[in-house]
């Protein structure tokens, strides 16, 4: 028998084949952890959160923003798109945690990318200087990179029949091709969540429309109508009968009077718009409603304005009449509130309403309570708060049992 | 308070039935006052009031068929001498001010019937108008400044912008918009986009909803 080592062929072989054994379990190895990786990645990506579950004025893709970016690992996403019959573009910036949604117009930001690029799933990287020569040199947009501080950012289309735009994922750590496909289908998903969101807004609105004519309708020609004939055949018997039943009828009569007022005033309150929305209404209006109220709650109602002829546009005055309506039945019915005092203030995009009662309190609460806190605890004023969220504006609570106060903001 | 004539003829036209019995009762119970037709819509309140030729005609202003202000043109129209007293549950500022255009003789909300009703019809027999200040005044005032606004707000678009709206209001696409006018997607936008300031709207639904009532303003 020959000694291996005397056979420096023998060796080479045997230490050929350990580096190939060697070699072969590093790529076994790295394909597996590849796979591991892809497979974790697309049962992230299957586990997309869907469209927001909190209601909002804004549309609800705050979750989905963030799932691309824990996904992408990315800080930030950029979500620009539009719709084909509106002339505006809107933009979503998710950071930190949160998103601001803006509303540009339709011109604004151009074409978003280089023309050839549109329908292409592309990495940007602007740290590498761009070569003037090159077709496609400036891929994005300049001002769209110079409003959102663009450096690196990972682009892909989305394009459905209500909307179509593009998802930016910014500055991602890693930029491999896999990231491409996966940048593409998280696009496309987006476009699903944001197409679903504008045809729920869309049967929405028409519902309400509907609703709120069948309602205005119905009030109309049923209980409006059924309660002046009840009036008046009341005001007829009231003659005819003596003096201590009379006296009871029309106790009754006044009553009917007064919802009469309130139901006619719904009705009219709720007729399909058909006026120009510039024209400012003064909220003098909502104070005499106010006193009203005072009388109705036997309550002492104070009212006050900065400056004293302050304007809202129609539609707001008409939500703001609402709101405190229903603030001051709150404070009567479960604070037991006497007196109530209501001051309104505007800046140039936010209107500023505080009431503030000497009731007992919100039951169960005390402290300060934020929109949020009112939100994740589903306390307070509930109904008033959802309002106010219809109109994308925000509640603040202070309770004790000496009062509360409630601080509302509407966007104008 | 004043005394109807005994020669007061009325014609009530309402077309909620129960409402109809009850002022029928009402205005019954005054023995100077006499109900001849009791009608259900604004085209038999129109026949009873040429052929009956009553003092006054109570009209809903809602109603089927011909609506109370369309009786009262018609009667103008024809130099019929009826006397009208619009009454109705609610009421719109345009119907209001229409009504007092039109010549209405009174104007009353069904809440306060029962008890001005009478007295209402009195004033009128004796030539004096039942038009409450603080019912009417507000109404004219805020239709009047409506007007003014949509004339201005519609005077402030230029003829192209006029015309998209129209367009818009007929349900056409931006597609279809600005092959019809003959230029881009992007124009029509950006026409669009001026027109929702002007007008102070932030969609096409407002958009359309505020143009429907006054299509004829945009018109070139």
């Amino acid at each position: 028998m020959q000694d291996a080592a005397a056979d420096p062929h023998e060796l080479t072989r045997a230490m050929n084949r350990a580096a190939f054994l060697l070699v072969g379990g590093a790529l076994l190895g790295y394909v597996g952890a590849y796979r591991d990786r892809s497979r974790q990645r697309l049962a992230q990506l299957v586990a997309w959160p869907g469209p927001d579950r909190t209601p909002s004025a804004s549309p609800p893709i705050t979750s989905a923003l963030a799932h691309a970016a824990a996904l992408l690992r990315a800080p930030r996403v950029l979500v620009v798109w539009e719709q084909p019959e509106e002339p505006f573009r809107h933009v979503a910036l998710f950071a930190d945690g949160g998103v601001r949604h803006a509303r540009e117009p339709a011109a604004r930001f151009g074409s978003l990318v280089a023309s050839g690029q549109a329908d292409r799933t592309f990495l940007a990287d602007l740290s590498i200087p761009p070569d003037p020569k090159h077709e496609t040199a400036r891929l994005i947009d300049p001002d769209l990179c110079a409003t959102f501080r663009i450096r690196k950012a990972l682009s892909a289309p989305f394009r459905r029949d209500l909307c179509r735009g593009r998802i930016f994922i910014l500055d991602p750590a890693s930029t491999s091709d896999d990231n491409l496909l996966l940048v593409d289908l998280i696009a496309g998903r987006l476009g699903v969540d944001l197409e679903h969101y504008l045809l729920r807004h869309q049967i929405e609105t028409a519902t309400a429309l509907r609703e709120r004519e069948r309602l205005g309708r119905d009030l109309h020609d049923g209980l409006l109508q059924s309660l002046a004939a009840a009036s008046i055949q009341l005001k007829l018997i009231a003659g005819r009968a003596d003096h201590r039943v009379r006296a009871g009828v029309e106790e009754t009569r006044a009553l009917l009077a007064e919802e009469q007022k309130r139901i006619r005033r719904f009705v009219d309150d709720h007729r399909t718009p058909t006026t120009f929305g510039t024209e400012a209404t003064p909220l003098e209006a909502v104070g005499q409603r106010l006193q009203e109220l005072g009388r109705q709650w036997r309550c002492e109602v104070a009212f006050d304005t900065a400056p004293a002829d302050l304007s809202v546009p129609p539609a707001l005055a008409l939500h703001v009449r609402h709101l405190l309506s229903e603030a001051v039945s709150n404070a009567v019915r479960h604070g037991s509130a006497s007196r109530i005092q209501i001051a309104i203030t505007r800046s140039d995009e936010t209107l500023f309403i505080r009431v503030r009662d000497n009731g007992g309190g919100f039951r169960g609460l005390s402290g300060l309570y934020k929109d949020e806190d009112l939100k994740v605890l589903d306390v307070g004023p509930n109904s008033l708060r959802s309002r106010v969220l219809d109109l994308g504006g925000t509640v603040r609570l202070e309770t004790s049992p000496a009062g509360a106060l409630i601080d509302v903001t509407l966007p104008l | 308070m004043t005394t109807p004539p005994s020669s007061c003829r009325v014609v009530l036209a309402d077309d909620h039935p129960v409402v109809l019995s009850g002022l029928e009762s009402l205005i019954a119970s005054d023995s100077r006052c006499t109900v001849v037709a009791a009608c259900r819509d604004g085209a038999a309140a129109l026949e009873a009031i040429r052929t009956l030729r009553p003092n006054l005609a109570v009209l809903d202003i809602v109603m089927p068929v011909l609506n109370g202000l369309e009786v009262l043109e018609q009667i103008r129209a024809t130099g019929l001498p009826s006397r009208v007293v619009f009454l109705t549950a609610s009421a719109s500022d345009e119907h209001m001010a229409r009504a007092v255009l039109l010549g209405a003789w009174g104007l009353l909300l069904k809440e306060t019937a029962a008890d001005q009703l009478l007295e209402c019809l009195a004033a009128v027999v004796n030539g004096q108008r039942w038009l409450p200040p603080d019912l009417i005044d507000p109404a004219v005032r805020r239709e009047a400044a409506r007007r003014a606004e949509a004339e201005r707000i519609t005077g402030s678009l230029t003829s192209r912008e006029r015309e998209l709206v129209l367009l818009a209001t007929e349900g056409l696409s931006n597609k279809d918009i600005a092959r019809r006018l003959g230029v881009t997607e992007g124009t029509v936008k950006i026409h669009l986009h001026n027109i929702y300031q002007k007008l102070g709207v932030t969609n096409r639904t407002a958009m359309t909803a505020l143009a429907l009532p006054h299509r004829d303003k945009f018109k070139p």
